[in-house]
């Protein structure tokens, strides 16, 4: 009986062992892959701040075109919301806490008659929404891990239409920053229209400030700046989708790797604290089974020979 | 190294920095048909059709670089800020202008596949020759709608016609 349970162990043990094997291996990949992630993230920062460049030098060149696709909206009434995580799980919080944030800027949208329309990455996403019968007017699935910006075209595509278009008044995304190795974000920003690179209290102004006034005014603009930004303002927005997607993408894996590491720990303290209660079973089976031979041979010998005198056993090993 | 007449030239895209150095002569499509940028130009901020970026410099693998460009824009700065850190050569360069390309899509010449785009530049054909008959065919002049097939046909037959010319062996122009 007392073996019965030993072996109920054993076999627990073994395949919590199996389970660390594979949290190890996923903790590792995740690990490799975030080194690259990063590398990615700082691949596209020069783009980003000449893009940047760019659009302050037409929004300078044409203050008024600029008040539309610059700045706060006028008014907020239909609103397209981007929203990104990733297609699998195994990555503690991190689609969650994305998700619970879109979710509530949707709720609070419909609490002030704010019309939004859902555009979404990756494949949690998807069926988060569904089981909750939110209605997602597109979402894009098998890009999270390693976006390119091919990807981030498609999206940037179907997202930003509808403002181009005229038919929303802003576009939102929610997404993750990753700040650091050790620190990522949930953030909901607005890619359209753009933040307004002119107000010197904007946080992602990464124009060198010294510079930019001085040389205003003297810039040619080919086309002319209005037609300019037009064509400028959705290529911004899309260079920032693309950056989303790739900082979303370091700290998908970075979530990844701490949640895996996280597991690898769990196990081993399971495989440490199996063992010990198996290990005590089996003790307790060896002293029960002693007792049984001490038992039985003592009742053999006091049967057999009727004899009065001490017994000594002896056991062996 | 580089030439009295040579200024800063980077061309980047969102993955990557293709090229970034010393140019006498730059280059690039725009609406109003080919822009020569040179030392000293004027502040300019254009918009870049799809075509061939020419660079040429003395430090450049004999003398000019071809760049297949898909669309995107161009900043020309005759007086670019010099970052404290940056001296003596590159700094002159940059007293001479700078001229940033920026592109979602581009490929250096060396780096196309000829084949490949030569397949692609078929078969982009074919489809936009069939889309176009099946249009005369149907209705009469109505105004093509951007994002059509058609549309992205003719963007598809545009990319293969600008790589094979950057790469030098184009037939189509």
């Amino acid at each position: 009986m007392a073996g019965g349970q030993e072996r109920i162990l054993r076999r627990r043990i073994r395949s919590v062992q199996s389970t660390k094997k594979i949290t190890r291996a996923m903790e590792l990949i995740a690990a490799s892959q975030i080194v690259r992630a990063q590398a990615r993230i700082a691949a596209a920062r020069p783009y980003q701040a000449s893009m940047a460049r760019l659009v302050l030098e037409a929004a300078a060149g044409d203050p008024v075109a600029a008040g539309r696709l610059l700045g706060a909206p006028e008014r907020v009434e239909r609103v397209a919301v981007l929203s990104i995580v990733a297609d699998r799980g195994l990555c503690g919080g991190y689609n969650a806490f994305v998700l619970r944030a879109t979710e509530r800027l949707l709720a609070d949208g419909r609490a002030q008659g704010v019309e939004h329309r859902l555009f979404t990455v990756g494949k949690k996403a998807q069926g988060y929404f569904r089981f909750r019968r939110q209605p997602v007017e597109r979402s894009f699935t098998g890009m999270s891990e390693r976006p390119n910006f091919t990807d981030a075209r498609e999206v940037a595509a179907a997202v930003l239409g509808p403002f181009v278009e005229g038919e929303v008044d802003q576009v939102l995304l929610v997404s993750t920053r990753f700040l650091s190795a050790g620190s990522q974000r949930v953030e909901v920003r607005q890619l359209l229209p753009l933040e307004d690179p002119r107000r010197p209290d904007g946080d992602a102004a990464p124009v060198d400030d010294a510079e930019a006034p001085a040389r205003l005014g003297y810039t040619e603009f080919e086309p002319d700046a209005a037609v300019l930004l037009e064509t400028l303002a959705p290529r911004a927005a899309e260079t920032a989708i693309f950056g989303a997607l790739l900082e979303a993408s370091a700290s998908e894996l970075t979530a990844r790797q701490r949640a895996m590491a996280a597991a690898t720990d769990n196990a081993e303290e399971l495989i440490k604290k199996y063992s010990r209660i198996m290990n005590r079973a089996r003790q307790d089976a060896i002293t029960t089974e002693i007792m049984e031979i001490v038992g039985g041979a003592e009742a053999l010998r006091a049967g057999a020979a009727g004899d009065e005198s001490g017994l000594v056993i002896e056991v062996g090993s | 190294m580089a030439e009295e007449n040579e200024f800063a030239v980077s061309v980047v895209t969102p993955e990557r920095i293709l090229l970034e150095g010393a140019a006498a002569e730059v280059v690039l499509r725009t609406a109003e048909g080919d822009s020569t940028y040179l030392a000293g130009h004027s502040d300019l901020v254009g918009a870049v059709e799809p075509g061939v970026l020419r660079v040429s410099g003395s430090s450049l693998d004999g003398g000019e670089l071809r760049i297949a460009l898909h669309g995107g824009f161009v900043q020309v700065e005759s007086s670019p800020p010099v970052p404290p850190v940056v001296e003596g050569e590159e700094a002159a360069l940059l007293s001479r202008g700078r001229v940033t390309v920026l592109a979602g899509v581009a490929e250096l010449a060396s780096e196309i596949d000829v084949d490949r785009a030569r397949a692609a530049l078929e078969r982009a054909e074919a489809r936009t020759t069939g889309l176009e008959s099946e249009r005369r065919g149907a209705a009469g002049e109505a105004e093509e709608p951007a994002g059509s097939e058609l549309a992205e046909a003719r963007a598809a037959l545009r990319r293969a016609q600008v790589r094979l010319e950057a790469a030098g062996t184009a037939d189509h122009a």
